[in-house]
């Protein structure tokens, strides 16, 4: 396939400002969700609980440098059948189904909005502004059925599936940028994915 | 006096450093806020309430009462529903020796935020400043039973526990600080002490293993060496140790004298006296009744 010239205006006024926006809105949504965070309420008993396993933890891998007698005396605490605390304390089955707790329904349903909306009606929008040219050539070889998907406004029959338009180089950006926003923003920022789509 | 001309932002970083490295220069704190920063407070931004909240504490430590009423008055008028000003008043009371007030205050803060974890330690201190310390001990011990990964706290009850000569549990608490951090040659050297104080050919066994650690370690540890030539001497002429571990013991105290005279040597100073590790050798434990 011979090598297409695009017009350089495309750099300045397609490429670069996608990248722009991508970033900007990913920051925006960062701060978005600080605000709309809800405060995390811990019970004494989760407190009691972690602290046990760090203990519990710290036992396992720096018992050999206690005294033997100390090492057993504690391993008794945790473990003993009648009276260690893992075996003696009791505690609720934590509900893991997300449907009936409204704590988790609500955080899912925030991380849902402040992710996916923004990019669906961004891109909506970049497909409906930058439409009808190619952006930007992907340096690797793509079979014809990316065709349809990544060219969404060129209907050529004989171009290049490397080709793409802009909307699928606004998606390669909004998942591109997630570790620059991880350099700029610390870790645990608001771009994480970790939600349960 | 140099003081005068210092820069407020210098000022400024010089307490964030205090701040991160947690000393506790109550003095100069209170000394540099009246002459400096108390007139370019507005500046501070952000930063102001974290440096109040440090010059509130060392105004207490250096009773300045006044000081410490209108940094929690700032406090109070920005933060009105804190619990961590609360704790500071709190604080206050204690300092101004008004237990009573200082304890309802915390009660307060506990029942309505189970987990402050802060609350309950302060507790623990305004027990110990009454002398009190078996409450300060019944306290701590029902703190640690829930948060039981605190440092700090299994720090604290040890040095309880040895004001109270109760040498096991003592040594159970610096035990647990032994499990974080089990190369810290200061807790390996407290916990020979410990075991050596309590006595008998056992304890005398693992004071000398734990010493030996701390110098492993450390081998400018002073006193873990002078620990180590002690047992291992005193361990060598018990009648209780087999003749292997005498040898052992004996080469092990040679090796300490070894190690503390090249100190000495290096280090010109008249403290060490090639007279006092000869002298130490001599000790005798008299009349070992847990022997």
């Amino acid at each position: 396939m011979a090598e297409l010239l695009l017009d350089s205006n495309i750099r300045f006024w397609v490429f670069l400002p996608i990248i722009m926006i991508t970033f900007l809105v990913g920051i925006l949504r960062h701060y978005f969700s600080l605000i709309i965070a809800s405060q995390k309420k811990v019970e004494l008993l989760q407190v009691q609980d972690s602290q046990a396993l760090v203990r519990s933890r710290l036992l396992r891998e720096n018992g050999k440098f206690l005294p033997r007698q100390a090492f057993l005396m504690r391993r008794h605490f945790f473990n003993s059948e009648d009276m260690g605390y893992f075996k003696t304390q009791k505690r609720a089955a934590p509900t893991t189904n997300p449907m009936t707790d409204p704590n988790a329904m609500t955080d899912m349903l925030k991380g849902n909005v402040t992710n996916v909306l923004p990019m669906i009606i961004i891109g909506g929008w970049i497909n409906w502004a930058f439409s009808g040219f190619v952006t930007t050539k992907v340096p690797f070889p793509l079979t014809l059925r990316f065709k349809p998907m990544l060219q969404r406004g060129v209907e050529l029959v004989s171009l290049d599936a490397s080709w793409v338009s802009s909307a699928s180089w606004y998606f390669l950006n909004v998942f591109g940028l997630r570790s620059i926003y991880s350099l700029v923003l610390g870790e645990n920022n608001g771009e994480n994915m970790n939600c349960k789509l | 006096m140099e003081k005068q001309s210092k820069h407020w932002e210098d000022v400024r970083d010089l307490f964030r450093n205090w701040r991160e490295e947690n000393c506790r220069q109550s003095e100069d704190v209170v000394d540099l806020w009246k002459e400096v920063l108390a007139n370019h407070f507005g500046k501070l931004g952000d930063e102001g309430w974290l440096v109040l909240e440090q010059v509130f504490i060392a105004a207490l430590d250096c009773h300045s009462m006044e000081i410490a009423n209108f940094c929690l008055s700032k406090l109070n008028q920005e933060f009105p529903d804190s619990m961590r000003v609360k704790r500071l008043k709190a604080m206050k009371y204690e300092a101004l020796e008004r237990y009573e007030d200082a304890l309802d205050i915390l009660d307060l803060i506990i029942k309505k935020d189970e987990t402050n974890a802060a609350s309950r330690k302060r507790k623990v201190t305004i027990y110990k400043s009454q002398g009190m310390i078996i409450e300060a001990v019944k306290e701590l011990t029902d703190y640690l039973r829930i948060f039981m990964a605190d440092q700090e706290a299994w720090m604290e009850l040890s040095d309880l526990y040895i004001s109270q000569q109760e040498w096991n549990k003592a040594a159970f608490c610096v035990e647990e600080l032994m499990l974080h951090s089990p190369f810290n040659h200061l807790y390996l050297q407290r916990y020979a002490e410990i075991k050596y104080t309590q006595g008998g050919y056992e304890n005398l066994e693992i004071a000398r293993s734990y010493y030996a650690q701390a110098a492993k370690l450390n081998p400018n540890n002073v006193r873990a060496l002078y620990g180590l030539l002690l047992t291992s001497v005193h361990m060598a002429s018990n009648s209780k140790c087999p003749s292997q571990k005498k040898k052992e013991s004996i080469k092990l105290s040679e090796w300490a004298t070894n190690q503390l005279s090249q100190l000495q040597s290096s280090n010109d100073s008249k403290l060490f006296s090639s007279q006092i590790l000869e002298g130490m050798g001599n000790l005798q434990i008299g009349n070992d009744s847990k022997n």
